[in-house]
């Protein structure tokens, strides 16, 4: 047996991905493009009877655009291939109150004038008890509104340089295309189930005992550069991307699940696809709206569109979610358990994915996450797999984004709790932690967002989110009144003018895939519905 | 509408009239009455000549002439600090305000060198930045605007005369409507009710009432300690100096682009070259070494003739708990002090000035608002702290009894946590609000003797002859381009003494590592 102190400091040279789903896929080709030319050899093991097949939607956010382009991704063609639409803001629908309808917007509303921050005129308005429509300030809220989209200009000085954009995906064409592109650049597949895993006296991962080895493998180069006779895989690090199930972190390693403290908000998603019509147009939007016993969103990627219910079980039954999106009778909940391990990276593991953390998703998606975690990963990467100090230093920084993500996510119940049906009432009275109660506290008091470090979320997004839902602050800025009256008034119509004749010029979704050649090539609806 | 119409500051030091110069220029005239008090018997410390670039921001949003500005406060340009002595007796480094070479891929530049310094082959890591080769070979110009070049990779400060500088504010601040009025202040009157602060009485009987008042008293903290106790986070175990003497002296050189902070028997010494003088102090501990020692040691140790009597100060290292207290703000001396070091008091004014601006209040001081700013103003000399105790802690020496504590103390869990972290494979600790980032932790660690076990292994992506041509190059166009930039004093002459009027200076920018970005 190796000393296991020598073991511990070897350098890594072989890392093995566990999981095939979207989050393995991701973490392949990141890592495969992120370690390149360091002499790494990389494996994912995938037991392909577990890998969800199915077809689901995920939006994005700016992040994954600027994530597509570290990986080298051109996003004409990963839009073309895999039918992802673009997106420009998030409407919400009847949360605060049922005539309620706003749009959060990825960039800021309107301008700083004279050094203040633009909300803060805004809110001045306001109660001065002028009428104000918030969103008439983003030029990204007035274009999703109309489902117009075009790519942000690079010159600096345009109106059109200031919007931000994510992307809703096909989780499947999307898992695949990164596949293509993480076998490309050398990620080996090997299809099988890990079972065993043997820890060295330290607790450190030595080797994975595999079953079910895919038939086609045997004896192949990959089969024989990876796998021991016995079955064996031997590698330096572990991704742990198999799931919910954890089976690395939790199972084989005992790093405990924290469930979220408190109600859960929701405990199962049910969802309704449905592919689009020629005629249909492709939103700019998705939609976020209240549902009796939970919250369900809307997602359009230029192939399909996708209602996910997520609710909570004592509220209402499945059957009762299934009829709420008209879901087909074959439509199965998945339970969703909120949480987040106790660790993230351990010893030579890292749990990336529903293994290391399952988050609500109304701001920041799961694959957002997945993207933030490998990037973060690398960013960190130990030159040898005892490096206590860099997972220190992981584990603290993950925690502090899933703390930040967790309050805004908090939020949006705590706002919406003006409805009266049972679940939301239950959900009022969930004790909010105390950086989400200062935070509250300055923006009613003052309309300033307090700062915190390693926020997902800018100062716009959470004041899109308040003033959406009516948080009104009792006051602003009083600087406000150092500048004239009358020239701020002006500004503020000519933003709006701006806003609006800005939005007018650009070209509807569908119209701009089309023109651009970004509309699908390959039909996403065979390739999903064939499985 | 509960709005504030009075606003009193008192003290007339850097802080104070910084203070009514970046109020003037914010507030209406029409909607607020400043008044700032000062009294000529007590005085200002009348130290503190260091600056960083931040001052440079202050000074464009005062919209002050850059080259005006350092005619008025005898200023010469301050591209960094070398220290001496520090790490061990003989060593030197400069800590530049700018960065090293320039990152790839993701991965800052000193993994790069930590590479080719294992090879062998890679000099000092002070050989890859401009600022440092520039200070030391006394060379100034200003950093280049296009943001690929290495050389827009610095930026500057000023060594000021720092009373010159308080009364040019002081005429900015008056031509602007701030009301100065000259006396003691004998009592400060509490409100019954909720014991804000509701006027402060002067000798000459003269009581000034306010809404806001803004504690620009020093050290002292008159309205903020001495009127309200709020209490006082006392940092000594960890900072230890808590005395200093200064004294000018006669210019025997053309000035130093860069300040000097010397390490000594029980502290150090600075050296500040001014236009036409040199500012020296030694900052000690008075628990090592004795007021007598010090002295003897700061009139051997300078270059040229004293100027005036030696200025004895005292002080102690720590924060107010509150900045924010009641209808009171602590700003300057009477929110805490550092200590010298780093040049951070002027900065951390200048950061309360802007977060009162950003969270200025109403009449009943909304507690919300209050909290904000407190925790911002804790978590910046917090970071600033933890940043000065390393300068003391990574140090080798034991030749005395100040250096075997500085060696051995217990350091904040915070710090030693930093350096583990870079230890174990030179990573930063990242964040977003502070003063200092990367570059400064990284010169700091690597010029007082703490190095990385490894560095980040995707350096390895390139072969190591790439890696040394292109490191070579680098070091090459440094030497290079310092060569063609002129002189500090000349620099000075053409910017400060020419006869254009023109906007000469770059933009500035609340950092300290560079203006184009
Ligand atoms: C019915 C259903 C409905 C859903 N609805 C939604 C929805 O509406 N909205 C939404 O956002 N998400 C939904 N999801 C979830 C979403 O699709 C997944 O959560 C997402 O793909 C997470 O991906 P992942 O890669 O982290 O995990 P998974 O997709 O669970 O992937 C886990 C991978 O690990 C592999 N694996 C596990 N154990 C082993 C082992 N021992 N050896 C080898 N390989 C192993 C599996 O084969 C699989 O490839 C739904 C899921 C289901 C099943
Ligand atoms: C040794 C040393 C070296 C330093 N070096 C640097 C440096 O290099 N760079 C840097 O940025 N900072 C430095 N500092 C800090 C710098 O000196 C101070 O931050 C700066 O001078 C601001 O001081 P102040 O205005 O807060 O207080 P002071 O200068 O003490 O001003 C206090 C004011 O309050 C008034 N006052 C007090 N009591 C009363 C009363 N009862 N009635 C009326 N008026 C009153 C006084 O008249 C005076 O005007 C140094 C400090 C020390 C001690």
């Amino acid at each position: 047996m190796i000393n296991s102190t020598d073991f511990q400091h070897t350098p890594i040279k072989r890392i093995a991905i566990l999981g095939g789903g979207m989050t393995g896929w991701t973490v392949a080709a990141a890592l495969a493009n992120g370690l390149r030319g360091i002499g790494i050899d990389i494996v994912l093991i995938d037991n392909a009877q577990q890998t969800e097949t199915d077809l689901h939607c995920e939006a994005t956010m700016p992040a994954c655009v600027a994530f597509h382009q570290w990986l080298g991704v051109t996003e004409k063609e990963l839009v073309a291939r895999t039918g992802a639409s673009f997106l420009l803001a998030t409407q919400f629908n009847a949360w605060a109150d049922q005539q309620q309808q706003y749009f959060m917007p990825f960039g800021d509303h309107g301008f700083m004038l004279n050094r203040i921050e633009f909300p803060q005129y805004v809110i001045g308005r306001y109660l001065q008890g002028k009428p104000v429509n918030y969103d008439d300030y983003s030029l990204a809220a007035v274009a999703a509104k109309a489902g117009r989209f075009c790519h942000p200009s690079a010159q600096d000085t345009s109106l059109f340089s200031t919007l931000s954009y994510g992307l809703t995906l096909n989780t499947f064409a999307y898992f695949n295309y990164l596949r293509e592109r993480a076998v490309q650049s050398g990620v080996a597949h090997v299809i099988a189930e890990a079972s065993t895993l043997k820890l060295n006296s330290d607790g450190y991962i030595e080797s994975i005992t595999l079953n079910h080895i895919h038939g086609a493998l045997a004896n192949t180069p990959v089969a024989s550069q990876w796998i021991g006779s016995d079955g064996l895989v031997a590698a330096d690090f572990y991704i742990d991307c198999t799931g919910a199930q954890g089976n690395v972190i939790g199972k084989a390693l005992h790093v405990e699940w924290q469930s979220l403290s408190g109600q859960l908000p929701v405990t199962h998603v049910i969802n309704h696809v449905q592919p689009i019509s020629q005629a249909q147009s492709i939103p700019s939007r998705r939609e976020l709206l209240t549902g009796a016993a939970g919250w369900i969103q809307n997602l359009s990627s230029q192939t399909h569109t996708e209602q996910q219910y997520f609710y909570h079980s004592s509220f209402t039954s499945a059957e009762q979610a299934r009829i709420a999106i008209g879901a087909a009778e074959s439509a199965q909940a998945k339970p969703i358990s909120i949480g987040r391990r106790e660790k993230f990276w351990h010893k030579n593991c890292v749990a990336i994915g529903e293994s290391a953390g399952n988050l609500d998703v109304q701001g920041a998606g799961k694959l957002h996450l997945v993207q933030s975690a490998i990037l973060r990963f690398i960013s960190l990467f130990p030159a040898r797999m005892a490096a206590d100090f860099n997972a220190a230093e992981y584990n603290r920084l993950t925690n502090l984004e899933y703390d930040h993500i967790e309050d805004f996510h908090s939020l949006h119940y705590q706002l919406a709790a003006t409805q009266d049906t049972a679940y939301w009432q239950q959900l009022a009275r969930v004790t909010l932690s105390d950086r989400l109660l200062h935070k509250l506290d300055l923006f009613k008091k003052r309309g300033l967002v307090a700062f915190y470090e390693g926020e997902t979320f800018s100062s716009g997004v959470w004041t899109s989110l308040l003033l959406g839902n009516g948080f009104w602050p009792q006051r602003y800025d009083p600087l406000i009144h150092s500048t004239d009256a009358q020239w701020v008034e002006l500004q503020l119509e000519k933003m709006e003018k701006m806003m609006r004749s800005a939005a007018e010029a650009m070209p509807t979704q569908s119209a701009y895939l089309y023109k651009q050649k970004f509309t699908a090539e390959i039909d996403i609806r065979s390739a999903a519905n064939s499985n | 509408m509960n709005s504030l119409r009075n606003l009193v500051i008192v003290g007339g030091g850097t802080s104070g009239w910084m203070t009514a110069a970046a109020l003037a220029k914010f507030l209406h005239p029409q909607q607020y009455q400043i008044t700032l008090v000062e009294s000529d018997a007590i005085g200002t410390v009348g130290v503190g000549e260091a600056t960083v670039p931040h001052i440079r921001y202050f000074n464009e949003v005062l919209g002050i002439d850059e080259n005006e500005f350092m005619k008025k406060t005898n200023a010469t340009y301050k591209l960094g600090i070398e220290f001496s002595n520090w790490g061990k007796l003989g060593d030197a480094y400069i800590h530049p305000f700018g960065v090293y070479g320039q990152s790839r891929n993701d991965i800052s530049f000193h993994h790069y060198w930590l590479k080719l310094q294992q090879l062998g082959d890679a000099g000092s890591i002070s050989d890859y930045s401009v600022g440092v080769v520039a200070a030391a070979a006394e060379k100034f110009a200003y950093p280049a605007s296009d943001p690929r070049s290495l050389f827009s990779k610095y930026s500057y400060a000023f060594h000021i005369d720092a009373s010159l500088y308080a009364g040019f504010l002081r005429d900015y601040s008056i031509a602007r409507g701030v009301k100065r009025i000259e006396g003691k202040i004998d009592q400060v009157n509490q409100r019954p009710d909720s014991e804000s602060i509701q006027s402060v009485q002067l000798a000459s009987g003269e009581i000034l009432a306010g809404d806001l008042f803004i504690d620009c008293s020093g050290f002292r903290g008159l309205l903020i300690n001495e009127t309200l106790k709020t209490g006082f986070e006392d940092w000594s175990h960890w900072l230890p100096c808590d005395r200093a003497i200064a004294v000018p002296s006669a210019k025997t050189r053309e000035p130093l682009p860069y300040t000097k902070a010397i390490a000594r028997a029980a502290g150090w010494q600075w050296r500040i070259p001014l236009q036409s003088r040199t500012g020296n102090g030694q900052v000690y501990s008075s628990k090592y070494i004795s007021d007598d020692e010090v002295a003897n040691s700061l009139l051997t140790n300078l270059d040229g003739e004293p100027l005036a009597n030696l200025n004895y100060l005292r002080f102690k290292t720590g924060r107010r708990v509150k900045c924010w207290n009641k209808n009171c703000v602590a700003i300057g001396l009477s929110s805490g002090f550092l200590e010298p070091l780093e040049s951070t008091s002027i900065y951390l004014i200048q950061v309360a000035i802007m977060k009162l601006v950003e969270f200025f209040p109403y009449a009943d001081m909304e507690a919300a608002n209050t909290d904000e700013f407190n925790r911002d103003m804790a978590n910046e000399y917090e970071r600033i702290r933890d940043f000065l105790i390393l300068h003391y802690h990574a140090t080798a020496r034991d030749d005395s009894a100040f250096w075997n504590y500085c060696r051995t103390m217990e350091i904040p869990q915070s710090l030693a946590y930093k350096m583990d972290l870079f230890r174990e494979q030179g990573h930063v600790e990242r964040y977003k609000r502070g003063m200092f980032l990367e570059p400064s932790w990284v010169a700091v660690y690597m010029g007082q003797g703490i190095f990385p076990k490894t560095y980040h292994p995707l350096v390895n992506a390139q072969e190591p002859a790439q890696l040394q041509q292109q490191l070579h190059a680098m070091r090459d166009t440094i030497i290079a381009g310092v060569r063609a930039m002129p002189g500090h004093a000349e620099s000075i002459k053409r910017y400060c003494h020419g006869d254009t009027s023109e906007k000469s200076w770059p933009p500035a920018a609340m950092s300290l590592y560079g203006v184009f970005s």
